[in-house]
């Protein structure tokens, strides 16, 4: 039997998914992207430093990191140096975009699939027609609680996006992020604003792990679906190494083995790893970087490792990545310098030429950019984003979805476990 | 922290001193978040080739607080905070969709062809042509939605256009105000909705560009912070250089209109060219421009059709 989620909401963009279904277990998964905007066409032969900007525009979530990438690789292609303090600002601006993420992935993005908040009175409309899971949680004083810290997290994201903004002029889309650094000057107010902002992303991060833990106890039978691939890879960036895992054996990330296909059906094409599918994100770093802090987690679920590879264990991943980014920042707003000219300008009227690489880690995952410079224009630009590894026809989201129960018409561990890779269709779909 | 009743009013009467009424407005203000919280006034947003971005900028407002809004606005609905999905949440859309009177707010472009962007089992075209049907009034937010934006930039491989254009091809006429940037910034959607709630009609305009003159009344180098720079002729080398005017590096804000250069961005903290960086006109009809974003005044001025 054929069933379909279209459209899979809660998530950014436009997808659908068709599973072949016998005995009520799912066979076969087919995952389609339904938008298109060619943006990769779209910045050909144009000025080899548009692409920052329009790029840019791929997403409106990760959109710092496509920006940064776009940035590290047309450094890579014209030999730009970059001003080390501006680096260090560019990759906060990172930090603060992978918490900002992952708070919306769960609090918005992902608690309708295991909360049902229509117990409640006076829910906003969009919260009253939850999927109808058997297990869902319907006590009305948990339902409040959640729903509180559901509302209580836009606050949080205001705050964080507010420092984004000082360093970055604004988001989404933070303008200041250029080849060669930023353009901001940083007073020592804002560093100050940093301290602060900090210290409350801490006590966000201990809720977040109560919550993260709490939904682990109430959904333990979570972790025995939504298998992955097993294959793994991450690219070096802030605290995590270009690392690849395939067939259980571990190697250094080589970009040259990455290949890319035109999509066999939607619009999402097909990235492959030494021909092998691989996942991405933060459980694939959590466990190519042997984190303690995530097994540690599993330890007190008295979860067995090899039960990491689930869709719990993403979800669980997803806050030990905001954890990560987290620490990562304080170490960087500890060692960033109150000063002006943190950039090193190319001018864009020369004549340039070269063709590089840009490696990021984003909230999802490796994202990397490839441009194609030739007489100071874009003669290729190329884009693999994380949901782009995960989401291709063949590739990890379908993998795991095989052998996912389905107890209701309305699909709803296939949905789950379609979120729990957090899909960004715009990202994987320029 | 919650937002209280009395930072409500004082909020929203800053909210009507901007835009040129007597503060006492801030009342009818509240008369209609009352209306808003009892479901009476509804907002369907759509979403055609777009980022998210215009819908992830609008929660990141602090006065108010997205989530008082939330709970303010009990009838909203977006798939991208849904918690139904497939077919339920069609049932969901096309049921308010039904009932009308609701003020539609669209956001992306809309493609030439079908095929680039569908959404459950629909051509996104006709789930805009139904939901326009029924809509009292249509909200274009963000650049995308109200002029193409960047999937109608030069080139424009899915025939991307912008709603207004997609409603003129198909000959349907509703009264309609666009919300351009790129991405939007949260005041100026939250406050189009509560006007036109408040007031039952949409806010005045400026008519080149259709935009809320509230917004978008002045062209933001005349309100800029080193418009002093531009009539002494001083211009930064670089990105990042102090006491300059930017026009040397491309910058758009003497052909865009807005009002970043005094309102800012995220509650007021940082925008580009105070970040040293120049406008890039997001929120012009003609974003992102056919020529290179960091380019000589010369080709930014050519352009120039002020007043």
């Amino acid at each position: 039997m054929i069933k379909e989620i279209s459209p899979i909401t809660r998530i950014e963009g436009h997808l659908k998914v068709e599973v072949e279904t016998s005995q009520n277990v799912v066979k076969k998964a087919k995952i389609v992207g339904e938008m298109y905007r060619g943006i990769e066409k779209i910045v050909e032969n144009r000025h080899f430093m548009d692409p920052i900007r329009i790029v840019q525009r791929v997403c409106g979530l990760c959109c710092e990191v496509h920006g940064l990438a776009s940035c590290k690789a047309i450094e890579n292609a014209i030999n730009a140096p970059v001003e080390p303090n501006g680096d260090k600002i560019r990759d906060l601006i990172i930090c603060l975009n992978i918490i900002n993420d992952h708070s919306l992935h769960f609090y918005q993005l992902t608690l309708p699939d295991y909360i049902d908040f229509s117990v409640l009175e006076n829910v906003p409309l969009f919260l009253k027609n939850p999927p109808k899971a058997p297990d869902l949680i319907r006590d009305k004083i948990v339902a409040k609680k959640f729903l509180k810290k559901y509302l209580d997290s836009f606050k949080l994201r205001t705050r964080v996006c507010q420092g984004i903004a000082i360093l970055g002029a604004k988001t989404p889309f933070a303008h200041a992020i250029l080849v060669g650094g930023v353009s901001t000057n940083i007073r020592t107010d804002d560093v100050g604003f940093f301290v602060s902002l900090l210290n409350d992303v801490k006590d966000f991060l201990e809720e977040y792990k109560k919550d993260i833990l709490f939904l682990a106890e109430n959904f333990k039978h979570l972790f025995d679906i939504g298998k992955g691939p097993g294959n793994y890879l991450s690219v070096p960036h802030l605290y995590v190494p270009g690392k690849v895992l395939i067939n259980g054996k571990e190697e250094e990330f080589d970009v040259s083995y990455v290949t890319e296909d035109e999509p066999k059906y939607g619009f999402i094409k097909t990235p492959r790893y030494k021909g092998y599918v691989v996942e991405t994100g933060p459980l694939a770093e959590c466990i190519l970087t042997k984190n303690k802090e995530f097994y540690d987690l599993l330890k007190k679920l008295n979860v067995p490792k090899e039960k990491a590879n689930s869709l719990m264990g993403r979800l669980l991943a997803r806050y030990v990545d905001s954890l990560m980014a987290y620490r990562y920042a304080k170490d960087l707003v500890d060692s960033i310098l109150a000063k002006g000219n943190n950039i090193y300008w190319k001018d864009p009227k020369g004549l340039y030429e070269g063709e590089g690489y840009g490696f990021v880690k984003a909230p999802r995952g490796a994202l990397i950019h490839y441009i194609k410079i030739q007489d100071s224009k874009v003669k290729k630009y190329s884009i693999i984003s994380p949901s782009t590894w995960n989401f291709s026809a063949g590739g990890p989201v379908e993998i795991a979805l095989k052998g996912c129960p389905v107890e209701s018409e309305d699909l709803v561990n296939v949905g789950r476990i379609i979120r729990s890779f957090d899909p960004c269709t715009a990202c994987s779909i320029q | 922290m919650k937002t209280t009743r009395r930072e409500l009013l004082k909020y929203l009467g800053s909210l009507a001193a901007l835009l040129g009424l007597p503060k006492s407005v801030g009342k009818a203000y509240a008369e209609t978040l009352r209306k808003l919280k009892e479901g009476k006034t509804k907002i369907i947003i759509i979403s055609g080739q777009a980022c998210s971005g215009c819908i992830l900028s609008a929660t990141y407002s602090d006065g108010p607080f997205f989530d008082d809004l939330v709970i303010m606005i009990k009838n909203i609905l977006h798939p991208t905070l849904a918690a139904s999905q497939g077919k339920n949440f069609i049932k969901e859309l096309y049921k308010v969709i039904d009932e009308g009177d609701y003020i539609l707010t669209t956001e992306g472009a809309v493609p030439g062809e079908e095929k680039y962007c569908e959404f459950g089992g629909k051509p996104y075209s006709e789930i805009l042509l139904d939901a326009v049907r029924n809509a009292k009034f249509l909200v274009n937010m963000g650049t995308c939605a109200s002029y193409g934006g960047v999937p109608a930039a030069k080139g424009n491989p899915t025939k991307a256009m912008s709603v207004p254009e997609f409603l003129k091809k198909n000959g349907v006429n509703i009264p309609y105000v666009n919300v351009p940037g790129c991405p939007v910034r949260s005041d100026r959607i939250l406050a189009t909705w509560l006007y036109i709630a408040t007031f039952d009609k949409l806010p005045p305009i400026n008519q080149k560009i259709n935009a809320p003159k509230m917004f978008y009344e002045d062209i933001i180098h005349y309100n800029c912070e080193r418009y002093q720079y531009f009539t002494q002729d001083i211009y930064a080398k670089k990105p990042g250089d102090k006491f300059k005017c930017l026009l040397a590096l491309g910058c758009r804000g003497p052909i865009t209109y807005g009002d970043c250069s005094y309102k800012r961005w995220n509650c007021g903290k940082n925008y580009c060219i105070a970040a040293g960086t120049p406008c890039i006109g997001c929120s012009n009809p003609k974003f992102p421009f056919d020529k290179p974003i960091y380019t000589s005044p010369q080709e930014v001025l050519k352009g120039l059709k002020i007043q």
